[in-house]
Parts: C-alpha cells; structure tokens; sequence
C-alpha cells in the first residue's frame, strides 16, 4: 500500500501542483546532512527559505557528488551549494550567492609552520577533500595536495600529524573536529572566499530562475540568511 | 637587572613584530625595494608616514581580492609580509579569476555584505561604479573621512591610468594598481629571414613587415598558414585565436575587437557618443545598442569584425583553436609554432622572455617582438586602437569606514613609489610615469620587445579599457561570449549574431534601467529606420563599399616611431 501511495504521489504531484523542481545536493555537514532520515544542513535551510520566498515547489535529493553533478548537467535539475566558476559558468544559469564561505589552512598545535600567505604552503603537505573546490583551487595554483574521499579523515590525519595542513572549509572543519572531540587543532589562514550558488540545468525555465534570483534578493535584505547562519555557527 | 634587560628586549621584539616599525622598514628598503625613483631616505620617510598612519588600525585583518597574474601574485604573497611587518596591519590578498572578481564585488554591491575591504577591480567597471551610487569616490575620500589615512607622496599625477578611472563628474573612482595593454605580437626572425621576405613580396607585392591595417594582417596569415605552412621542419601558423563557448571568449570582443575594427566614433580613452561596445549615449545617459536605436552593436563594422573573426579562427589559426579557451589558447605563442597575433596581452611578456622556450634566444632575449595592433577599415586617427587593462583599487560604501581606512593603506602602500618601480619589474605592469621613465627600465628595455618602448609613447593613450558608456558591466558583460561563440561555432552567420546581441543588449540596458541607477540611468531611444542613423556622421557607419583595402606594411622601427 506504501508503495503504491508512493506511486501515485510521484504521478499525481506534477498534474495537480506542477512539476516539482529537483534540487540536488551531496553531504557536506554542516551545509547538508542526514539527521534522523532528514535531509538538512545550513545550504538546505536557506533553500527552504528561497523557494518558500518564491513559491515554487521543489524536492531535495542527496547524492554522492560526482552522480550529483552529473545528473544536474543533464537533466531538468538543480544542484546546491556549488561553487561559481568560469569553467562552470556555460553549464548553468546561477542563482548566486546561496552561501558565502571560506577556506582556511588547519594546522596542528604543536607543528611550528609559519604560514602567513599561500606560498608558505607551497612545500607543506596538504590534506584535502577529493574533487571538492578546495582541492581544485589549491592544485590549480600549482600545490601538491594528498586528497582523501571524507573530509573527516582529514582532521585526524592533522590531529596525528600525518599531514602538515587541513585545507577546508571555516564551518566543516570546526564540525568535523567538534565531532571527533580533537583538541589539538587550531586555525592557521584563512586564505578564500567563496561564492556557492543554487545552479539549474538550462531546461530550467527562465521565468523560474528570476523568481528565485528575486526570492534570494528578499531573504537576503530581510536578514533570514544571517539568522540561519548564526544557528550554524555557534 | 638581567631580568629587567631581557623584559625589555622581548618588549622590543615584542613591538617590533606585532606593531611594526622603522627597523623593518629599513630592513625591507634594503633587501626588496632597492630598486626605487626615490632615494633611500625618501623611502624610509615614505614608509615613517606609513608606519604613524597605521598606528588606530593594527588590530585589524584585512581581506582584499584581485585576478590571478603575476602582478597580484608578488603582492599577495610579497607585498602584504612587508606591510604587516612595517605598519602591523594584517592582509589577506585573495587571487581569484577576474570573472569572479567581478561576481563578488557585483555581490557585495547588491547585497550590501561586506565581502571584502578593496576589490582590484578592472576598470572596465568605471560606468558600473560611477552610476551605482555604491562606491566610494576616492577624491571624495581623500579630502574627506579619509584624508588622515592618505600618503602625501601618493603623487596622483605621476598615475599614466587615472584618466580611464575617473567618472563622467570628473572625480577618481579607483586607483590603478596595474597596467597591461593588448597588442600585435610577431616573430620578428621569421620576419626578417630573406627568402620568406622574398616570397611574400612575390605572392603579394609589397613587404613582409608590422601590419599597419587587416588586409596586411590577413595576408600575412595566409602566408605562413597557407604558403610557407612548414618553418624549419615545424608546422606554423599565421594567425593564433580561440572560439570555446566560454567567458573568456567575451573578453576578446568586450576589450578590443570592434574599436580595432574600427566601430566606434572617435574619442580617447573612449569613442563618444558611440563606443566601441557600440553603446551610444546621450547626456551621460545610454540611448541603445542596436544601430535602429543609434548604437553600432549590428552596424557593418561591428558584423564585419565578428565575420573575419570566425574567418581567420577557420582558415588560418590551428585546427583545435576552435574548442579552446583563453588560457588553453595562451600557451601557443610560446610553443614556436604562430608566426603573429593581432590580439596579445602584454601580462604575458615576462613568460614569454623564459630561456627554455622556442620563441626565446638562449639568453632570454626574444626571437618576438609587440607592436601597434593593425587596424580595420572603419577605423579613422582619433579612435582608440586597443584594449589595456587596468586592475584598480575599488572602495565600496558598504565597507566599514575603519576597514575602509585600513585597506586605503594597504592599496597606497603597493603602489607607492617606493614599492612601485620593484613590483614593475616582477609583473611588467606599469603604473606610474616616473618608473617608466626610470634609468633602470631604460638598462632592462631591450629584454621585453617593445614594452617599454610602448609605455613611454604617447601611443599608449590609444589602447583604453572599457568606458563609462557601459552602465553596468556585469549585467551585460555575458552577451558577448553567449552571442559571439554562436558565430564562431557556425551556428549563425555573424550577421544573425550580432543582430541577437543587439536586441539583446538593448533589452538588458531597459532591465538596468528598469532596476534604476543612481545616476544616468539608461533611457533608450525610439527605434528609427536604420538608414537614418547610418546616414549620420559618426558611428554607426554606412557598409563600406570595399572592407579589404590593399595591405600595408611598416617596419618595426617605423611603427615605434609612430608612437613618438
């Protein structure tokens, strides 16, 4: 019966309501995660926000990232939090910024390295994130990075001084060490501002894209992003 | 006593490290900006005012942003230790693409957050910038809430590029940090070899010397693609481009294309009223795009310039240029292969002196050498004739003023003249007159093929970045890569796409309008039969009966002196 009901929701919803919009995203605690079979997270709730502002009905599905930005590429989608870039530009239309975040250089408490600007970096071994922003910034500027598949694993890496920096993002990081009770850590640069933006195939009508570039405007000027941040930050 | 002795020596370091002070300063003058117009004790009391100013503001971090070339690199990862270190003011120096440069203070702009304390903004944006209304006029600033924190050996008049930063009221609405212009590039020893000189005048009748026009430009690129095709047992090219749909394919029309084709109405550092955006003005007001409304976006010169554009990507440049981008086309010059470039920014001079390369004599010496881009045939003397770059230091009212006071300071401090005639050296993107005109540019000039020669003539007026007809670069900017790439990809001819474009851009400048602006505002005018306006002086202009007039050549020391 479950299924069924299941079934004809998935047929019936696009006659009566028009089609929701498919919005796609990958864990990224503490922008997007599971808790308690929910999909939510800092990104999810001023996507929430953004679509309530817009009126536009939607549905959120959570994939590993690479399936995640594929299935945006090629289907009537939208991914989130994504970061805007020249090479990405020509795939999308943007709805920009969802989020504004920063990457920062982690170091371990005891390690003695002086790391002032980027290029003090440049002969330290640096753990990253594979096929995140991070990684693709910091190798496009030329530096050797050792990526690993969870960013998790990153922290006791550092924690254990296997690596020499932590290049991640200024609200995961103290999530992850937070979550594996590390006390050894400590921020060290922070070297990258990030604009991440709700991207949409561009079958994705473009009257739907104006609302939601209007809707953000709104959540923005009426202060709703910065509440739901400060939830996020404490 | 020992105790009290080794207190007030970790005082001093103390001080020293965190507060800065004239020790570093000294010590920085001596080891990184030895090369300086002034003299040592010049500098030292340069960096003494630095070093007083900064004192309310040592608790801050700052975070400014700017384009990754290696200009910004030295400033970054150089320039903001020995700030720190000599005023006790942190930096943050973001390296980022332009195109999010742009994104980011457009987010700031209309978001109101502060993002960042200074963006080094291309001055590309001054119409932007003028009319929004959102950022801070620096002659405003200096006088006024800033007038403590400003350098009173800033030396505004020694800047070569203020003029392309100044608003339509006159007042300055950034500072430029760094220059680069784009301009022909060419391999000066296939030139100069007798047997091609000798070919080349038999197929087409005159030299085989610096294109003055395109028809010149065109028939050299037939030459080497078509005729020679082979230089020393290496495949070569006469003509180097690139066609990928993608941002960076916009830059090449936005900056220069349709002024060297010659499009716009004459006027330095702008055409006026109509510009080479194709954007015709009124009172400071933008009337329109499309040659019904006046603009020259569809006139014969603009179409003409996107069709030789395609022609030559498809006749004569490499057969992969079509699928490129800026950066993947950029590293070709280098390989030895392209025999010239209508289209070459001088950012890349310094990799392109790199000994290991084909294009370099072993010494570092270039094989290559920059000269004037040639012109279209709707080009006439007082139009502009190429795109320079000018990266500058932008202030945004949403900024705290504190922040704002303290990042004046770090954008002073790069490009003041102790620090500036070094930074030249390392990035090649000048600045200030008086590092142009230095003894030491003068000992180093031969190493960089005619860059220093460019800046020190009056001809670098002609090359100007994007003006204030433009009244919001980042809402119209994407038009021209989206539109462009439909020609290049043969999706429609280069009529059909400039038509789309014009339309388009007419309707955008309505949504700007729509938005509203602070000041001068789009008010677009009522469409007239096309032949009204082509029948007017000026822009836009008539089609010309014959587009490829018979080619003209120069030799490369007659084009430097046309720059004098």
């Amino acid at each position: 019966m479950k299924t069924l009901v299941l079934f004809l929701s998935l047929i019936v919803l696009p006659i009566c309501h028009g089609a929701p919009l498919k919005l796609i995203t990958e864990e990224l605690p503490p922008y997007a995660y599971r808790e308690g079979g929910k999909i939510t997270g800092a990104s999810v709730d001023i996507i929430k926000a953004l679509f309530k502002q817009a009126n536009i009905s939607y549905q959120i599905k959570m994939f590993p990232w690479k399936r995640a930005y594929e299935t945006a590429k090629s289907e009537s989608a939208c991914i989130f939090p994504i970061q805007r870039s020249q090479e990405r530009e020509v795939l999308f239309n943007w709805i920009s910024p969802v989020l504004i975040t920063q990457t920062a250089f982690y170091a371990n408490d005891s390690g003695d390295h002086q790391v002032r600007t980027l290029t003090d970096a440049l002969k330290l071994k640096i753990g990253t994130y594979r096929g995140s922003a991070v990684e693709e910034y910091l190798t496009g500027q030329g530096f050797k990075v050792t990526s690993v598949s969870k960013d998790s694993v990153n922290a006791n890496k550092l924690s254990f001084e296997r690596i020499d920096l932590w290049a991640a993002d200024t609200l995961s990081a103290p999530y992850f060490i937070k979550k594996a009770n590390i006390t050894n850590i400590k921020e060290a640069l922070v070297y990258f501002t990030t604009l991440r933006a709700l991207a949409c195939n561009p079958a994705v009508p473009a009257t739907t894209i104006s609302k939601l570039q209007d809707a953000l405007q709104a959540i923005y000027n009426s202060g709703e992003v910065d509440k739901i941040l400060a939830k996020y930050k404490q | 006593m020992p105790i009290k002795l080794l207190l007030f020596t970790l005082f001093l370091f103390h001080c020293l490290n965190l507060y800065g002070g004239p020790a570093e300063a000294k010590s920085w003058i001596n080891k990184e900006f030895k090369d300086s117009t002034l003299s040592k004790d010049q500098q030292v009391k340069e960096m003494d005012w630095f070093i007083k100013a900064a004192k309310p503001y040592q608790d801050i971090t700052i975070r400014v942003v700017s384009e990754r070339i290696d200009t910004h690199w030295y400033e970054a990862n150089v320039l903001t230790k020995a700030f720190t270190d000599i005023t006790g003011i942190k930096v943050v120096h973001e390296i980022t693409g332009e195109d999010d440069v742009v994104k980011k203070i457009k987010t700031q702009m209309d978001l109101g957050y502060n993002i960042y304390d200074m963006y080094i903004n291309d001055s590309d944006l001054i119409g932007t910038h003028y009319r929004s209304g959102k950022v801070v006029a620096l002659d405003d600033f200096m006088k006024g809430e800033g007038k403590d924190v400003t350098l009173p050996t800033l030396d505004i008049k020694d800047f070569i590029g203020t003029s392309f930063t100044t608003g339509p009221d006159g007042k300055l609405y950034q500072l430029p940090d760094q220059q680069f212009a784009n301009l022909y590039w060419y391999r000066q020893d296939w030139f100069s070899r007798p047997s091609l000189k000798k070919k080349f005048k038999q197929i087409y009748g005159y030299q085989l010397d610096v294109p003055v026009n395109w028809s010149a430009y065109e028939d050299i690129a037939e030459f080497f693609s078509v005729h020679v095709k082979e230089i020393d047992g290496v495949k070569v090219y006469g003509h180097m481009d690139y066609g990928k749909m993608d941002p960076s394919l916009g830059w090449r029309f936005s900056d220069a294309w349709l002024s060297m084709a010659g499009a716009g109405d004459k006027g330095i550092p702008n055409g006026l009223p109509v510009d080479e955006w194709g954007i015709r003005v009124k009172d400071c007001h933008p009337v329109g795009a499309s040659v019904s409304r006046g603009g020259a976006l569809n006139s014969p010169a603009a179409v003409y310039s996107l069709r030789k554009f395609s022609e030559w990507l498809d006749k004569y440049a490499p057969p992969d240029a079509r699928a490129m981008n800026f950066s993947e086309a950029g590293a070709w010059p280098g390989k030895g292969q392209i025999a010239q470039q209508i289209f070459w920014y001088t950012a890349f001079t310094a990799a392109l002196t790199d000994p290991k390369l084909a294009v370099t004599e072993s010494d570092g010496t270039p094989k290559w050498r920059m000269a004037p881009s040639p012109r279209g045939p709707y080009w006439q003397d007082g139009m502009k004739l190429g795109y320079q770059d000018a990266g500058s230091w932008t202030m945004l009212s949403s900024t705290p003023l504190k922040r704002r006071k303290a990042a004046w300071l770090y954008a002073q401090f790069v490009v003041s003249k102790t620090v500036s005639l070094k930074k030249m050296m390392v990035g090649l993107t000048p600045i200030r007159e008086s590092d142009i005109n230095s003894q030491k540019m003068s000992e180093v000039a031969h190493q960089y093929g005619g860059l220093i020669e460019f800046y020190r003539s009056p001809a670098r007026k002609a090359w100007t970045p994007t003006g204030t007809n433009v009244p919001d670069y980042p809402a119209l900017s994407d038009l021209w890569w989206k539109n462009a790439a439909l020609a290049a990809n043969k999706k429609m001819s280069a009529k059909q796409a400039m038509d789309k474009m014009a339309k388009e851009m007419d309707e955008r400048l309505q949504k700007v309008a729509d938005i509203g602006q602070a000041r001068c505002q789009p008010k677009l005018n009522t469409p007239k039969a096309e032949s009204f306006w082509l029948s007017q002086p000026g822009s836009p202009k008539a089609k010309l009966a014959n587009e490829k007039p018979q080619g003209k050549t120069q030799s490369y020391q007659d084009s430097l002196k046309a720059w004098k």
